[in-house]
């Protein structure tokens, strides 16, 4: 949330006017609130879950942040660039939000709890309706947005009298006063120290583990301190995962999921589970990350990570298909805004379409969110997991949209994502012969014997 | 936000001076400490003392382990061995007119409970009959009313023979164990379960096992501050402030957050493996202000940190525990982060250096077969230095000191 608003504010305040010009068409949108009330009035009736309106919500959401970081105002930087018509547009905008709030929220925050619950059972949150407006399309993100924000403007005041009060959303707005004293905290905080890095890594004992685990740790190890390593293995700990960790003299906690299964996909699931849960319980507060063993990292992407405040994503370079093709998954950006995305996935196929196209590997996020859903305004209970549904990247995305709702609160990284940083290149054979624990206890015949 | 800030900047000097350390907590060099207190523990017991073992009815000892062989590996494994160890030591003497020393061997603590705990619930009675039995076979007790006699009673309070210490100290010293040497793990000034004169002992670790787990010493030291074991005991203890008087809950609700402290109830099959990754190790009191960690820290090479106030530490006469650990006082505890990280990088490093001592290790661990300056030694030693007895130990014919009918009328009752 914090990183959202200074963004949206960002976007009113200087490249605002030139950027939206060449969106901005003021007439639809009185036609668009419409739509938007018809679709949350059937959403309502139908108790349908719609990931739709959850967007809308956070949007509406984000606009109203913005509106409070100008209020809240305390960069010396910020307050001279904004004139005193922005403050009166900030007022106006004020005014003109609480109006919307009254008559467009209703709807929206029933919706929005259901949504909330279904997702916890591990089903779609979306249905095929929603996946439409989901549509992986920077340029139409960024349309809404602003239609979205254009519409507060343009509500007039006397339907207020109309639309019933709505006691509700007292408690949301509360959420965002409050929150307001606690961005200087965490701004200073990376001021004055360097971030805990938290990078959680799975792992089971296979030929290729030394391989991978080995050459993550060198990695790490050149890593600036503080960097904690959870490394969660299944089913036991073993002596050889053991042993490279010990090796490292990365700062690392060797954690095990023990779950009884043979399913790699809920193996997996249970050990960043684990590894969140360890999170939870400690309360560490970082940027964690997931790294896979398997993918190649240059240093420099955890440098980056530590500017993150919420969350954040950078492109990866991947495989695809049978020829081997390496293409671009993650961001698009305009310094550290997110514009659009780049992804392999096919649009057409309608029903995997992910809401967030980026792969463990393609991100970061603020670990505080886990168990500080104050801090960040998420509900209460919900707590944030990995479900084990969901393939193709769909996991993920789900996993992601957990903790933002909109790409104004993802940062891009590095600056204009103009960087790969993180290769995930599936090379890996499929069947290896080697020596158990790649030790060499009994001598192999020589290919070249002395003489 | 002031506290915030205030943490972080802690968090930030703690994670400087981990990673600093990291670097150079590789100290293979040993050091000794010159003059009096390292010296003492290569001290050879042999021609110094003589010790007397009295032979008794097997249900005393040997029965007792056959019965349940689980006090073999407990923490209180001691008596076992010390019994084990003196049958075969050049101190032993057969012949009891010449001997400096009798020892009983009483296995008190091995009377466990079907799910292998113990209790010592029997104990006093247990050692009662043994006394009992040797004050009228021989004529040596008597002679003294056990003054130069030495008993080891492991327990979590020695010989006030209760696990818990409100009624540990309720109970005292079992009477007739008033004007005995008392060999014991238990220690802590000015408390009625350590009397004047008693010698304080590590708890039994298993030395094979530990030995098995050794990694190589140049393993980078990964962890800055390492705990496992209970924080709460709610099974014993449902309200809270009783165990380890508060300390152990306040490490896990202090630092349970900060990324330096790899702190856990959970123990790991690596426990002894990652001590020796390891640059600190919280030693706190638990129920007593003793623990099997304060073995294992020095067997390890970390740097135990010691927080019970009072503590009388093993052997304490001849291990320089002030040089080789960090005493924290309990009160302290929420300002450990500080403390540890302000202890600047050659005082870590000397430590580092006098824990690798071998002497220092050989010392806490009671080896199968023994070794020479291991705790068995220490223990003759510490035995060796109270010679000559006093005259005023000796009592005139017919003198009786000890009151027989003292003490809780259940343990009165025969074994």
């Amino acid at each position: 949330m914090v990183s959202s608003r200074r963004n949206t504010g960002g976007i009113q305040r200087d490249g605002s006017l030139r950027d939206w010009s060449e969106f901005v068409d003021p007439s639809p949108s009185p036609k668009l609130l419409y739509s938007q009330s018809y679709v949350a009035m059937r959403g309502l009736l139908s108790s349908l879950v719609s990931m739709d309106f959850a967007l809308l919500s956070s949007r509406l959401k984000s606009a109203w942040a913005a509106i409070l970081s100008q209020r809240h105002t305390r960069s010396p930087e910020r307050s001279k660039s904004r004139g005193l018509s922005c403050k009166r547009l900030a007022f106006h905008l004020f005014v003109c939000f609480m109006v919307g709030i009254f008559i467009g929220f209703m709807p929206f925050f029933s919706v929005d709890v259901s949504q909330k619950i279904v997702s916890e059972n591990g089903r779609l949150p979306f249905d095929e309706g929603a996946v439409d407006r989901g549509m992986v399309d920077g340029k139409v993100k960024e349309l809404e947005t602003i239609v979205v924000e254009k519409e507060v403007d343009i509500i007039d005041e006397s339907e207020v009298e109309e639309s019933p009060p709505v006691p509700a959303m007292l408690d949301d707005e509360a959420d965002f006063v409050e929150s307001a004293p606690a961005i200087p905290d965490i701004n200073d905080l990376d001021i004055t120290v360097r971030k805990l890095l938290i990078i959680v890594t799975i792992t089971t004992v296979r030929p290729q583990q030394a391989y991978y685990l080995n050459r993550l740790a060198h990695v790490l190890k050149t890593v600036q301190s503080p960097l904690l390593w959870l490394v969660v293995e299944w089913p036991d700990q073993s002596f050889q995962t053991a042993e490279i960790l010990r090796s490292s003299g990365v700062m690392y906690r060797h954690l095990i999921c023990r779950k009884n299964t043979t399913s790699v996909r809920k193996i997996a699931v249970c050990q960043r589970n684990t590894a969140i849960y360890h999170i939870k319980k400690h309360r560490l507060d970082g940027i964690m990350h997931f790294a896979d063993e398997e993918r190649s990292y240059m240093s420099d992407v955890f440098e980056e990570m530590r500017k993150i405040r919420r969350f954040g994503a950078w492109p990866v370079a991947i495989h695809t298909g049978i020829k081997y093709r390496v293409v671009l998954e993650g961001p698009i950006c305009k310094g550290n805004r997110v514009t659009g995305w780049n992804t392999i996935q096919n649009i057409q196929k309608k029903s995997a379409v992910r809401r967030f196209p980026v792969g463990f590997s393609g991100f970061a996020f603020n670990s505080t969110m886990l168990w500080d859903p104050e801090r960040w305004n998420r509900p209460p209970m919900d707590s944030v997991i990995v479900h084990s549904g969901g393939r193709g990247g769909l996991q993920e995305s789900r996993f992601i949209e957990k903790l933002v709702k909109h790409e104004r609160q993802i940062e891009g990284l590095p600056e204009d994502c103009n960087r790969v940083m993180v290769w995930n290149f599936n090379l890996e054979p499929p069947l290896l012969n080697v020596p158990p624990g790649w030790s060499l206890h009994k001598n192999l015949d020589a290919v070249i014997p002395v003489t | 936000m002031a506290m915030r800030l205030s943490s972080a900047a802690v968090a930030l000097a703690l994670l400087l001076a981990a990673t600093a350390l990291e670097d150079v907590a590789r100290g293979q060099d040993t050091e000794r400490i010159e003059g009096s207190a390292g010296d003492v523990l290569e001290d050879d017991p042999v021609g110094r003392l003589k010790v007397y073992v009295y032979e008794l009815p097997t249900k005393y000892n040997k029965k007792m382990v056959a019965k349940d062989s689980r006090c073999l590996s407990h923490m209180f494994a001691a008596e076992i061995f010390m019994h084990r160890f003196l049958l075969s030591s050049a101190i032993r003497t057969l012949n009891p007119e010449e001997a400096d020393w009798f020892y009983t061997p009483v296995y008190t603590t091995c009377d466990l409970t079907p799910w292998g705990h113990p209790l010592p619930f029997k104990s006093p009675r247990i050692m009662r009959s043994a006394i009992q039995f040797i004050s009228s076979h021989w004529p040596y007790w008597n002679r003294t009313d056990g003054a130069d006699h030495f008993f080891v009673v492991p327990h979590d309070f020695g010989a006030c023979f209760h696990y818990q210490e409100e009624k540990a100290i309720e109970r005292g010293i079992l009477p007739l164990l008033r004007r005995a040497t008392l060999v014991q793990t238990f220690g802590q000034k000015d408390h009625v379960c350590l009397k004047e004169g008693s010698i304080t002992i590590p708890p039994y670790a298993p030395p094979q096992k530990m030995k098995t787990h050794l990694v190589p010493p140049e393993t980078p030291r990964s962890i800055f501050v390492y705990f496992r074991g209970l924080f709460y005991d709610t099974a014993n203890d449902p309200e809270g402030g009783y165990y380890a008087r508060g300390a152990r809950a306040s490490v896990w609700e202090n630092f349970k957050n900060n990324p330096l402290f790899d702190i856990s109830t959970d123990h790991p099959p690596t426990y002894y493996e990652d001590m020796q990754r390891s640059i600190f190790c919280l030693c706190p009191l638990g129920w007593a202000p003793w623990s099997p960690r304060l073995v294992e820290a020095v067997v390890f090479g970390c740097i135990p940190v010691i927080i019970a106030d009072d503590i009388v530490l093993p052997f304490a006469d001849a291990i320089p525990w002030d040089e080789i650990g960090v005493f924290v006082a309990e009160d302290d505890v929420p300002k450990l982060d500080t403390i540890l990280t302000s202890i600047p990088m050659d005082v870590i490093l000397r430590k580092q250096r006098l824990l690798a001592n071998p002497s220092m290790k050989q010392a806490m661990l009671f080896p199968q077969p023994a070794q020479p300056g291991d705790a068995f030694h220490q223990i003759l030693n510490g035995l060796g230095r109270k010679l000559p007895h006093p005259k005023s130990v000796y009592l005139d014919p017919g003198q009786k000191v000890l009151n027989w009918t003292q003490g809780p009328v259940g343990d009165l009752k025969p074994w």
